[in-house]
């Protein structure tokens, strides 16, 4: 048998992204059936301990939740082949562009990762039902929150998440706190350059650090600003673009 | 095919490895790149493979820059590192999975020397030994019948009849457009085999001939003698004797041994320089 070779980009990133899964199921599978036995044996304890009293199951919520964590902690581990040198060497070498390899993995580590354990986790949902219920006299109730909290959550866990796949390729190693802690200080600046500005700009209303009493009032309410799409949009939009620009750049920069 | 001029590099922080360095390397040969530890092979590699960025000067591979890293180059070099990248899977799916990325890579080939080396496509790689691994990796590199081979001291944990079928594979698969990079300190495991000799000393190519040319110049003997023989450029003792280097005035045949040649270029060398400048006086550059 032989394989075809990999002509034209769009088979490039077919192959690439073949590779992925193949380098990555074993973690995969390991580690969501960690997630899944811990969060059916929380429901078991639950159940167990309360003899007399209905639970509700695994809904859209704890999804969002562990979603978030679980698909920062992938992209954070989607370049982790540039920490050693012999793979990045490797890696590096390999006949594709720098568009191509950026693309197979985020396809891979953003989309393909997230969607695996959101599907995996709502046929663990209805098995765990399904399998509970048979031991507990059907005391586990299927959770009643709504799915639009999930379906809502996703243009900002793909922005999370590609943050953390650039994260991932500017520091390989200890990526993920890396990233967090950049962004960390990264979001408390802003906040402090912005307070200076405002303490500049509005000198008048302030005794010090302090906004005197009876001054203006400065509160801001920020979900009055996300009402409006275009605002949504615009920062979403500037926020992939950087960080995929930043990634592009970055991986093309590379050196052993 | 691949040509450096006036490169300089240095990695941050440190003393520069190349400092205007020059070099053409065309296609049908197997060089052979000598150096002493640090002298700069493996960065030569690494520049020439585009995993390293020139500071300075013009670096041509293919007839493309390697730092921007194009796929028609990269997809015509492979590159085995001493240490090479060992993928948790078996030998038929690391074929599967990266053989894609090589146009004219041949399958038949692959199978056939993994099995010359009495191994299994099922073989899981990891669990291989460190031999075993660069039996595979050699194999694949082979089959991908790229125009530029690059082989970081390949016979490095390689036993006695493997250094053998590495000689035989590494003949074969060679090809009129094809150019073998071999960088050792084996330079025993590269007898018959790497022609022309490139040596690297102090970020600088001090010697670059042919074998041919090097019988030209050079007059290689073993003298079984307890006396240290005369009018020689360099000797070196060995049981019984001394394996020696003298200027080849007539037309004397001698087979070169490149171990001695090395360590003659790098003690005697402003010797070894002048005679071979005067012997084949096209081939300066130095």
């Amino acid at each position: 048998m032989k394989n075809k070779a990999a002509e034209n980009s769009f088979q490039r990133i077919i192959a690439l992204v073949i590779r992925e899964v193949k380098l990555n199921y074993k973690s995969f599978l390991l580690s969501s059936t960690i997630i899944f036995i811990l969060l059916g044996l929380g429901d078991v304890i639950v159940l167990y301990n309360n003899p007399n009293e209905v639970t509700s199951g695994m809904g859209p919520n704890s999804l969002t939740q562990i979603l978030f964590i679980w698909s920062l902690i992938w992209a954070s581990l989607s370049f982790s082949e540039l920490i050693s040198s012999s793979n990045k060497h490797f890696y590096l070498s390999l006949p594709a562009s720098i568009g191509e390899k950026l693309v197979s993995k985020a396809v891979f580590f953003l989309i393909l990762i997230p969607l695996a354990f959101s599907v995996a986790y709502i046929i663990f949902m209805n098995l765990e039902f399904l399998v509970l219920n048979l031991g507990f006299n059907s005391r586990l109730v299927r959770s009643k929150q709504e799915w639009s909290v999930f379906f809502n959550s996703i243009p900002l866990l793909f922005l999370g998440v590609s943050c953390f796949f650039a994260g991932s390729i500017w520091q390989p190693k200890y990526s993920f706190f890396k990233t967090a802690l950049f962004g960390f200080i990264l979001l408390i600046a802003t906040a402090a350059l912005g307070f200076l500005i405002f303490r500049i700009i509005f000198y008048e209303h302030f005794d010090g650090f302090r906004i005197k009493e009876n001054g203006l009032n400065f509160n801001i309410n920020m979900d009055h600003y996300f009402e409006h799409s275009w605002v949504k949009y615009t920062l979403f939009s500037l926020g992939l673009f950087f960080c995929y620009s930043f990634a592009y750049f970055k991986l093309k920069e590379k050196e052993i | 095919m691949i040509s450096l001029q006036n490169v300089k590099f240095s990695y941050s922080g440190s003393r520069p490895i190349f400092d205007d360095l020059q070099l053409e390397l065309l296609p049908g040969n197997i060089y052979g790149l000598l150096g002493k530890n640090g002298a700069g092979k493996s960065t030569l590699l690494k520049l020439i493979n585009g995993l390293v960025f020139a500071k300075q000067g013009t670096a041509n591979v293919l007839g493309a820059d390697p730092s921007e890293r194009k796929v028609e180059m990269l997809s015509e070099i492979f590159f085995v590192q001493e240490e090479p990248f060992i993928p948790n899977m078996s030998i038929l799916s690391y074929c599967y999975t990266y053989a894609p990325f090589y146009p004219r890579f041949d399958y038949d080939k692959f199978f056939k020397l993994i099995s010359s080396f009495g191994l299994e496509g099922g073989n899981q790689m990891d669990k291989l030994s460190h031999g075993q691994k660069k039996k595979v990796v050699l194999s694949f590199a082979v089959s991908t019948q790229s125009k530029i081979l690059i082989l970081d001291e390949p016979t490095n944990g390689l036993d006695i009849p493997s250094k053998a079928e590495f000689r035989r594979m590494m003949t074969e698969a060679m090809f009129e457009d094809r150019m073998i990079i071999i960088s050792t300190h084996q330079v025993r495991d590269m007898i018959h085999l790497i022609d022309p000799i490139i040596i690297v000393e102090d970020g600088k190519i001090i010697f670059q001939y042919s074998l041919e040319e090097i019988a030209k110049a050079l007059y290689f003997e073993t003298h079984f003698s307890m006396h240290e023989p005369e009018g020689v450029i360099y000797s070196e003792r060995i049981a019984g004797g001394f394996l020696s280097i003298k200027e080849n005035t007539g037309d004397q045949t001698s087979d070169p041994d490149i171990e001695v040649l090395f360590n003659a270029v790098l003690t005697k060398r402003e010797q070894i320089t002048a005679i071979m400048k005067k012997t084949i006086p096209q081939n300066f550059k130095q």
